[in-house]
């Protein structure tokens, strides 16, 4: 990627894009997976020089990309050390044996998830009902393979606007759910009801703060108040390591019209709930209360930082290489 | 006299009323009708006769059938799997979208392939880091170029093939080959922008991995189209034997308007559950049907009052020479097709063209049928000229606009002009190979 800057610049752009467009319409976890997939097919169709060295100058580039695209997508950029670490770590390596690495990479993310399905349908073993407030992939696994054992539990949907229930709706009437859809503000008339709930978060930040969808933090509270079980979907993909992310919600002020008069409307783009309101949290690798989240989330953040130093190093020691994280 | 300047008045009017665009052409054309009964300038029942219900047939039968094709989203299906062969490759992704966008509008009507289209082409140009702008102007031109090809693409064409009976091979046999030749000019004026950046992209490592990660994502969106097999199967096997019955409407006898009804009648009973008649009814643009048939009756009135004769003798008085009149009528259709809608234009040449064949100084000419496709090629490729020119300049642009490419009239016109101006020079160098040969 030894391109002029005017051309890396336009890369970082579309790159970015790219990678808003598809968190927006497949999440994270579906990026994750794509990232590898097209670094895969890249490296075995790439005519320039495949060498160990070309091609870790080429990663490293690829890692600058990523880490100037805002928000940084920690998962990606987690992923790609590792690659390159592994062609530090095994300098003689072939083309080949780094393609099979990647498809290692890929193998380990969805047995991580398949196993963490079964898992999770062990959750709903009790006859009382489900609140469900927002949608996300492992939560549609999780509902997939509960639905497999034959085990659905009676849901409720905490109704939000129809663009961010629509497609929670739309996938439980294809897993043959029976369902209710409650409004938003109403949930609580149902909480006596309720034998579980489940959340999907966007991201996780360096404060311990859940970031969920608008509208979640009322309900988590009074959940939490009632002392209904309540859990949050969230794959490591999505961890934010950086301060930076944890700025208050984007928040925009809509014209809207109410009989015939004009209506100003504020929207917000998420609400941050402290992770202990949570009973547990499901990730890829295991269901973890706070306290384990925690340490985990440290682990995870201090390895990334780890990495990133060894790979400034590395870089620094490139030609005209000097890049500070 | 007197009736023959009323009658030129209200043309007159209708093509001004048009240009003008403060009132809807539907309205116009229906007005004028009235106008022309209601004044006895033309009877009720010449009126009826003057609607040809062949080319409002086959308008009708197109549109739904296209409805039912879109609905089962086979065509969306379709240029997904383009995108997934070019294998994010950017040479690929120019070349087989041009093409693609030209063979689908042969085909289907222009509007709908530049609405399944345009989308996909903006994300894959984006996603290899380029200004779609260009790329949007060449799919717009290419579905104008291959619209022309065939006796279906256009509604020129099927108003020539309506009123003349000329066969849907016969279309293919002369439009095709200036049609392919128009396809690459195009593309060779467009690749002008942006050859040495696609030449240079496919060889850096960060560009190939964004046209990977492009073709994940096309691979996503065709994941979660989900088509059935089963529907992919009928409703390709159904498009197939439509296109059957058009190659051999001659032979067995069938209107093209009985083909296209037919086709679109059999998709709606292989997909009783997919397919609603109402939803396709819908998408049937009913006000283009009424204003053809007001257009028609207006177009009629013009003949009876022997308009068209004039106009025909007047095109004879400018020249004798068939070879200049084949150049005056393709290079007059353009012009004119840039700037008006060519509907009317074409709707009151018909005529003029059959009263030059048949009784005027060309009736015995061997080569006089040319005329019509002078006339095709004028009127159909004339619309690539300004983003007023046709349905698909206006809506491309308009679906461009709303995934935030926005083409003004200047930056249209800039590219437009060149490749207009190109692709006529082509139909007229085809012309005078078929007179002289």
């Amino acid at each position: 990627m030894s391109g002029r800057p005017a051309d890396n610049q336009a890369l970082v752009q579309t790159l970015n894009t790219q990678l808003l467009a598809l968190d927006r319409a497949y999440g994270p976890d579906a990026i994750a997976r794509d990232f590898i997939q097209a670094l895969d097919r890249t490296l075995q169709t790439y005519k320039g020089d495949v060498s160990g060295a070309a091609l870790r100058a080429e990663l490293l580039a690829l890692h600058d990309v990523l880490l100037d695209c805002r928000p940084r997508m920690a998962s990606l950029i987690r992923d790609l050390q590792s690659i390159i670490l592994f062609t530090v770590e095994r300098p003689q390596a072939s083309l080949d044996e780094l393609c099979h690495y990647l498809h290692e990479l890929l193998v380990i993310k969805d047995l991580r998830r398949s196993s963490l399905g079964q898992l999770a349908a062990r959750l709903f073993g009790r006859p009382a009902a489900l609140l469900l407030h927002s949608y996300g992939d492992l939560l549609a696994e999780i509902l997939r393979e509960a639905a497999r054992q034959a085990e659905r539990p009676r849901v409720f949907v905490a109704e939000q606007d129809p663009e961010r229930t629509g497609p929670l709706i739309r996938f439980l009437r294809e897993a043959g759910y029976e369902f209710t859809v409650v409004s938003e503000y109403s949930v609580t008339h149902v909480v006596p009801e309720l034998g579980l709930a489940i959340f999907s978060a966007l991201t996780m930040n360096a404060r311990e703060q859940v970031v969920l969808g608008p509208g979640s933090a009322g309900l988590v509270a009074n959940l939490h108040d009632a002392r209904v079980p309540t859990y949050v979907t969230l794959t490591t993909n999505k961890l934010s390591f950086w301060e930076e992310h944890t700025e208050p919600a984007f928040r925009e002020l809509r014209q809207k019209e109410y009989d015939g008069g004009p209506l100003r409307k504020e929207v917000f783009s998420h609400d941050v709930v402290p992770l202990d309101l949570f009973t547990a949290v499901i990730t890829e690798y295991e269901i973890l209360p706070p306290p384990q989240m925690r340490e985990t989330y440290e682990r995870l953040r201090q390895q990334f930082f780890e990495d990133e130093a060894r790979l400034r190093a590395l870089h620094a020691s490139l030609p005209g290489g000097s890049r500070d994280g | 006299m007197f009736e023959q300047v009323a009658v030129a008045l209200v043309l007159v009017a209708v093509f001004a009323g048009i240009a003008l665009e403060k009132i809807d052409k539907t309205i116009i054309a229906l007005a004028a009708a009235v106008l022309l009964v209601v004044t006895r300038l033309i009877s009720f029942e010449q009126a009826i006769h003057a609607i040809d219900f062949n080319t409002i047939g086959l308008l009708l039968g197109m549109m739904l059938l296209v409805a039912c094709l879109y609905e089962v989203r086979l065509f969306e299906w379709i240029s997904l799997k383009l995108g997934l062969a070019t294998g994010g490759n950017p040479v690929l992704i120019f070349a087989v979208f041009s093409v693609a966008t030209a063979v689908i509008s042969a085909f289907l009507d222009n509007v709908t392939t530049v609405l399944i289209i345009i989308p996909l082409a903006i994300a894959l140009v984006r996603g290899i880091g380029l200004d779609p702008k260009s790329f949007v102007l060449c799919i717009i031109f290419q579905s104008n170029i291959g619209g022309t090809a065939t006796l279906i693409g256009d509604p020129p064409n099927i108003m020539i093939g309506a009123k003349t009976g000329l066969t849907f091979l016969q279309f293919v046999q002369y439009l095709t080959l200036p049609c392919a030749l128009c396809v690459v000019v195009a593309m060779l004026l467009i690749r002008r922008r942006y050859a040495n950046v696609i030449r240079s992209r496919a060889r850096v490592f960060g560009w190939l991995f964004m046209s990977n990660l492009l073709l994940e994502q096309i691979r996503r969106q065709e994941q979660k189209l989900n088509i059935p097999r089963a529907v992919l199967v009928k409703s390709c096997v159904i498009f197939g034997i439509v296109l059957l019955g058009f190659f051999t409407h001659a032979a067995t006898g069938l209107n093209p308007a009985v083909v296209a009804i037919g086709g679109a009648v059999l998709m709606l009973l292989a997909f009783p559950r997919e397919l609603e008649l109402h939803h396709g009814l819908r998408r049937v643009e009913w006000g283009t049907l009424l204003f053809f048939a007001g257009l028609f009756i207006v177009v009629g009135a013009v003949e009876q009052a022997g308009l068209l004769k004039l106009l025909a003798h007047g095109l004879v008085s400018l020249t004798d020479n068939l070879w200049v009149l084949l150049l005056i009528v393709l290079w007059t259709s353009a012009i004119l097709s840039a700037v008006i809608d060519n509907i009317p234009f074409v709707a009151v040449m018909i005529p003029t063209i059959q009263n030059l064949i048949t009784e005027g100084p060309f009736a015995q000419h061997p080569k006089a049928q040319l005329l019509w496709w002078a006339l095709s090629l004028g009127a159909c490729l004339g619309g690539n000229g300004t983003q007023i020119g046709a349905s698909a300049n206006v809506i491309g642009s308009a679906i461009a606009r709303s995934a935030g490419v926005n083409i003004s009239f200047g930056t249209f016109a800039r590219e437009a002009l060149p490749t207009t101006f190109a692709t006529i020079v082509v139909s007229a160098l085809y012309l005078t190979v078929l007179y002289v040969w």
